[in-house]
């Protein structure tokens, strides 16, 4: 999976980075990529993702005299990204936006399973679109960027034992809305 | 592969299918035009912020130079100098030291609230944390220099305490000093006073208060102030004509009040009697004058005819 603590391909590191606007600058180009992805997984959207990215990178910009460590810049930044997702679903849901997401091609190879297979994929996302904005940014940290339970902790600014029940919850209601309303009684 | 592990791959899966890959090109200029943008206002902006904290804080500084170093200049007003004794002669005459009774100081208020915005904008604003921390502890210093001068606790009746001419305490009076005299005689009142407060003070005189009232001659009343010098307590008869009087935490100096006692006053008859129970002193603190009424041990009385 390519996720979120992988080694990013090249950072930016001129001097300091609350110390140079230009370097800092750099630094949050470098990670536009990932910050992008992350967007857009949570989000579903490239078009939101894009705007979500393009906001994060200029709160980051703002707040810039937060960061104190320039090697925590990845994690500060992701927080900021998924701060922003977050805003963007919830206001997201006074106003629901759908669109087809491209999906990957010849996964499903065992003969017989394709169907089966198919609509498991839509009820899944189905599912994923109607978990709240919290859960889904939980699975999305866990299980696309593949973080650590203290990693999460790190990024979504609370304690590990929150981020474990989240998850369990986020992944119970993502069972739930797999099965179907009749389940959820 | 239990259903957990398969759920998880299946999830996995999912939001892998949602991934798009690498960000459109676009994006990345589209983000660094909106940071130029953004630098380029904060720029302009900083530079009106820096403007304004240097502003902010010249205000606070010229203003604390102001309240702290700007005393009043002229005879008499030089700090840190006791008055020069001008020899054990010297009479304590009327008029020496009066001093009209002083408002809140409105100006110096002013100035203070204004270094105290100042400061609150410079700390407020500052980048660099020493700056901030620095405009916050002059804040706390002003505050707390300012919760310690213009009260009355600042100056306590202590040490000596006389009347002169002094009269037994007559029948039918529990307590107090009486001055005996007749008609507008002079009486003059011997009074410790001691600096309880934690910054220096100078004392700058008394406030005569009755004499502005209709008819004041016809009560008793302050009409000078002098001092002793230090190795000569209590002898209101070597006092000296008043100047200013520096007196740092703790010290304490002997004040001689000149008084009259009113043209009903008698020293035989005991109809009535008028009291002096505090006295209207005026003193500087960092520049700022008050006037506080330090009580008296006892009341000082002067009798009278009561048909006067």
């Amino acid at each position: 999976m390519d996720g979120l603590n992988e080694a990013p391909a090249r950072v930016w590191r001129l001097g300091s980075v609350t110390g140079s606007e230009a370097s800092f600058e750099r630094l949050v180009v470098d990670h536009l990529d990932r910050a992008y992805r992350l967007a857009a997984v949570i989000l579903g959207s490239t078009a939101d993702a894009e705007e979500a990215v393009s906001d994060a990178a200029l709160l980051a910009w703002r707040s810039r005299s937060g960061l104190r460590d320039p090697d925590r810049f990845e994690a500060w930044f992701s927080r900021i990204v998924v701060n922003t997702c977050r805003d963007r679903l919830r206001s997201r849901r006074r106003r629901p936006v759908v669109e087809v997401l491209p999906t990957a091609p010849n996964e499903a190879t065992e003969p017989g399973d394709f169907r089966e297979l198919i609509h498991t994929r839509d009820e899944l996302a189905r599912a994923f679109e109607l978990l709240s904005a919290d859960d889904r940014i939980m699975l999305v940290l866990r299980f696309w960027a593949d973080l650590s339970i203290e990693s999460i902790a790190e990024r979504l600014g609370i304690p590990s034992g929150t981020v474990k029940s989240r998850l369990h919850h986020a992944l119970a209601r993502l069972r739930v809305g797999l099965r179907g309303p009749e389940v959820d009684q | 592969m239990n259903d957990d592990a398969v759920f998880e791959g299946e999830i996995r899966s999912m939001l892998g299918r949602r991934d798009p890959g690498s960000s459109p090109a676009h994006l990345g200029e589209a983000v660094v035009e909106r940071l130029e943008r953004e630098r380029a206002r904060t720029g302009a902006a900083g530079r009106g912020r820096l403007v304004v904290n240097a502003a902010a804080g010249l205000a606070a500084v010229v203003v604390l130079a102001v309240v702290v170093l700007g005393r009043p200049s002229g005879p008499g007003a030089r700090p840190g100098l006791r008055p020069t004794p001008s020899g054990p002669s010297s009479p304590l005459f009327e008029g020496s030291g009066l001093r009209s009774s002083v408002g809140p100081p409105l100006l110096q208020l002013a100035l203070a609230g204004a270094a105290l915005v100042g400061l609150a904008v410079v700390a407020a604003r500052a980048k660099r944390r020493v700056v901030g921390y620095g405009a916050i502890t002059v804040i706390l210093g002003i505050v707390w220099i300012g919760s310690m001068i213009g009260t009355s606790d600042a100056l306590e009746h202590t040490g000596g305490f006389g009347v002169e001419p002094f009269l037994e305490r007559p029948a039918g009076f529990e307590s107090g000093v009486f001055v005996r005299a007749d008609g507008d005689d002079e009486f003059r009142l011997l009074v410790g006073i001691t600096n309880l407060s934690r910054l220096p003070l100078d004392l700058v005189g008394v406030a005569p208060g009755a004499a502005q009232i209709p008819d004041a001659d016809r009560l008793p009343r302050i009409v000078g102030v002098g001092y002793l010098p230090d190795d000569d307590c209590c002898l209101p008869s070597r006092a000296q004509p008043f100047a200013r009087l520096h007196l740092d935490p703790g010290e304490s100096i002997h004040l001689v009040i000149l008084g009259r006692a009113g043209r009903c006053a008698t020293a035989t008859v005991e109809v009535g009697a008028s009291q002096i129970d505090s006295l209207p002193l005026v003193y500087e603190q960092l520049t700022l004058l008050h006037t506080a009424a330090v009580r008296l041990d006892e009341p000082v009385s002067v009798l009278n005819d009561g048909v006067c």
